[in-house]
């Protein structure tokens, strides 16, 4: 079997390589799936863990914020599964006294800066996962938007027939998203985290 | 509240009228402009008239209704309360000078009796207003005239005031926390689209207002959000990688040589460590020593797969039936016969064994198929039919040959491909064959597609490509048609050949 170096990993989280993002589902998935079943979790909940932890590595990558010194990618991974797991937990009102550690990872690890995207990626992530539920023809119209494409432009790729509907469609699509993630209990709950 | 303090004189003069016509006239201009200016007036003119003795009667009589409603309604009042203790205070019944009423009465009470009347109209007074408002109204409701009986229970719903003014006080927040801007307002504030004033207005309230700080923030984070397209994208893979992928890091072969007891020490000890912590590898494993459990009951197995394959084949010719209706009687019956006869055939094949050769598993599975007239489509008529003639008199190179020596038109007909395929395939020559079910598939809109990918399937399995053969099994499998169950069959013998 191939072994990839820390690097290679990187590089390959970064391009999204589908090869490498398999090697690290192979090589690590089943350790944080079992620190995960170990302390209250289910298999839904690891997977989820894994997830964005890769995200959040993805994040880290992106602002090139990612420099292994005393650690390794695998050192890393676990100790950013850990820190998530155990936000849930304390959301659950789980008591952390228990947790069974199964998982090597270092506490020097957990600095201001992770607490603060592993935050942001949960806020994001949660937007994100409503924005995908939205109808296909909000989710084009909202992102057009966003990414400055020009009323009438936006009105042609629709097929609407005036700039204004297009405009007033894109409030109701945004109504709708903002609606729906205010009546999310995991979004009250990070705002009950922030206070 | 705070008056200019320019003009504290003026208002005192104003008030006692010494001021000049032409001063009095800009005042009164002012005055009219300024609401700020009108109140301090009215309050000075207030304290004035009240110094005077003039409203000492009128403040009297506001003390003791207020007095006597706080006594009946318990503190139910427009003042919250405030007013309450001025049922303490002794009434005066004598006349008394400015100078004594002053001694007398702290100043304080009366301006603030005057600062609620003013503030009369304030949101928040209001909605205690309203609150009192409803609970009084329901008190002097006349209950008596209404008859009970007829309406049971609506005389206890009634008098539930606790719950009529809760339900009120729900609705009054309910619709306080509405928000104050609209998605449209907030949209435009961070499009910079606001109007000037509109635009002083939104961020005067967004420096005092938080939750319209949180919102314009959420505004904020979720239009960043749904630019990240790349990571709704890594999400999306990593969870087809979740879905797809065995999750555990040992190959086939080391699950194989685990279960054979063959595993090289060097991998044994990793492999333990990881069983232990993997209960997907641990399913794996206990499934493949299933498997091979039962893979060891060769008669019965053999026996159940023949009887089930005897009772499709009856099936599958009752769909492929080409015979008018007329004849079906004597068809059913061949069909039934057939049927039994492979039925006798596969039985006595269950004595022999070589379950998992490519060749038996083949000559199990491959069946040719028949050249049906009604799906060929138009082109070249009559060599279409010159050629069905001789695929089903099994002169299959006559097949092969006419293909050959076609017009490109009728060559390049998917009906005649797959035929010509069909023929090679009997012929055993499984490489062209494969390239004339290629054709097929890749011509994507004819009705042989499906067969195509499973007869190139077997081509491939009996040419030694296990990994094709594999692809193009799933590929079957996962068109959900009739060759559904036999392809995964076929993939699980394909799993246990040898190389």
């Amino acid at each position: 079997m191939i072994v990839y170096s820390d690097e290679q990993i990187l590089k390959g989280v970064l391009r999204h390589d589908n090869l490498i993002l398999q090697y690290i589902y192979k090589q690590f998935y089943y350790k944080i799936s079992y620190f995960v079943k170990k302390n209250q979790g289910n298999e839904d909940d690891a997977s989820d863990v894994f997830q964005e932890a890769i995200i959040v590595i993805y994040r880290k990558l992106k602002e090139n914020d990612l420099v292994f010194q005393k650690s390794s990618f695998a050192g890393y991974l676990f100790s950013v599964c850990r820190f998530i797991w155990l936000k849930q937990l304390e959301k659950r009102r789980i008591e952390r006294k228990k947790l069974n550690e199964t998982l090597p990872f270092q506490e020097n690890l957990y600095d201001e800066n992770l607490v603060e995207l592993v935050d942001k990626n949960e806020r994001y992530g949660l937007y994100q996962k409503h924005f995908a539920t939205l109808s296909t023809d909000c989710q084009k119209l909202m992102q057009l938007f966003f990414e400055k494409v020009s009323l009438r432009e936006i009105a042609k790729i629709m097929g609407y027939k005036s700039e204004k509907y297009a405009k007033t469609r894109k409030y109701k699509c945004k109504e709708i998203l903002i609606k729906r993630i205010k009546q999310d209990t995991e979004f009250k709950k990070i705002l009950e985290d922030d206070t | 509240m705070t008056p200019n303090v320019n003009y504290f004189e003026q208002i005192e003069d104003y008030c006692q009228e010494l001021l000049s016509n032409h001063v009095k006239l800009q005042f009164e201009t002012e005055l009219k402009l300024d609401a700020e200016l009108r109140g301090e007036v009215k309050l000075r003119m207030e304290v004035q008239s009240a110094i005077a003795e003039n409203d000492v009667i009128s403040l009297k009589e506001k003390l003791k209704k207020v007095t006597s409603q706080s006594k009946a309604s318990n503190s139910k009042n427009d003042s919250f309360e405030l007013l309450n203790k001025f049922s303490d205070i002794q009434e005066i019944d004598e006349e008394l000078s400015p100078e004594d009423l002053i001694n007398l009465y702290d100043s304080m009470p009366k301006v603030h009796v005057h600062q609620h009347e003013i503030t009369i109209n304030e949101n928040t007074h209001q909605f205690y207003k309203e609150q009192n408002k409803t609970i009084n109204n329901s008190e002097s409701e006349d209950v008596n005239d209404i008859d009970f009986e007829e309406f049971e229970g609506l005389e206890e719903a009634i008098l539930e005031k606790d719950i009529l003014s809760f339900r009120q006080t729900l609705n009054q927040v309910a619709k306080s926390m509405e928000p104050q801007f609209s998605v449209e307002e907030i949209d435009d504030f961070l499009n910079y689209e606001l109007a000037e004033i509109e635009l002083v207005n939104f961020e005067k309230e967004l420096s005092n207002n938080r939750n319209l700080k949180e919102e314009v923030q959420l505004h904020n984070e979720l239009e960043k959000a749904i630019k990240e397209k790349e990571i709704i994208s890594l999400r999306n893979q990593i969870l087809q990688i979740i879905k797809s992928e065995t999750s555990w890091n040992v190959s086939e072969n080391d699950i194989e040589n685990f279960i054979d007891g063959e595993l090289n020490d060097s991998l044994l000890d990793g492999f333990k460590a990881e069983l232990q912590v993997n209960s997907d590898l641990m399913a794996e494993v206990e499934l493949r020593r299933q498997i091979n459990e039962i893979i060891g009951e060769n008669d019965i197995r053999e026996l159940r797969a023949e009887l089930k394959d005897a009772k499709k084949l009856a099936e599958v010719n009752k769909v492929r039936n080409l015979i008018p209706i007329s004849n079906s009687k004597f068809y059913k019956f061949l069909q039934t016969s057939v049927a039994i006869v492979l039925f006798l055939i596969g039985v006595g094949g269950v004595i022999n064994s070589g379950y998992l050769s490519v060749d038996k598993t083949y000559d199990k599975f491959f069946e040719s198929p028949t050249w049906s007239a009604e799906r060929s489509v138009s082109a070249d008529i009559t060599l279409l039919q010159k050629a069905q003639g001789a695929f089903m008199t099994d002169d299959y190179a006559g097949v092969v040959e006419m293909k050959k020596l076609a017009p490109v038109a009728t060559s390049n007909n998917p009906v005649f491909q797959f035929y010509a395929g069909a023929s090679l395939q009997k012929l055993n020559n499984f490489e062209e064959a494969i390239a004339d079910y290629t054709l097929v598939i890749n011509h994507a809109d004819n009705l042989f597609v499906e067969e195509a990918e499973w007869y190139r399937s077997l081509c491939y399995m009996k040419l030694g490509n296990k990994l094709q053969a594999k692809q193009e099994l799933l590929a079957v499998i996962n068109r959900n048609g009739y060759f559904k169950q036999d392809a995964k069959a076929v993939l699980r013998r394909l799993k246990f050949m040898p190389e």
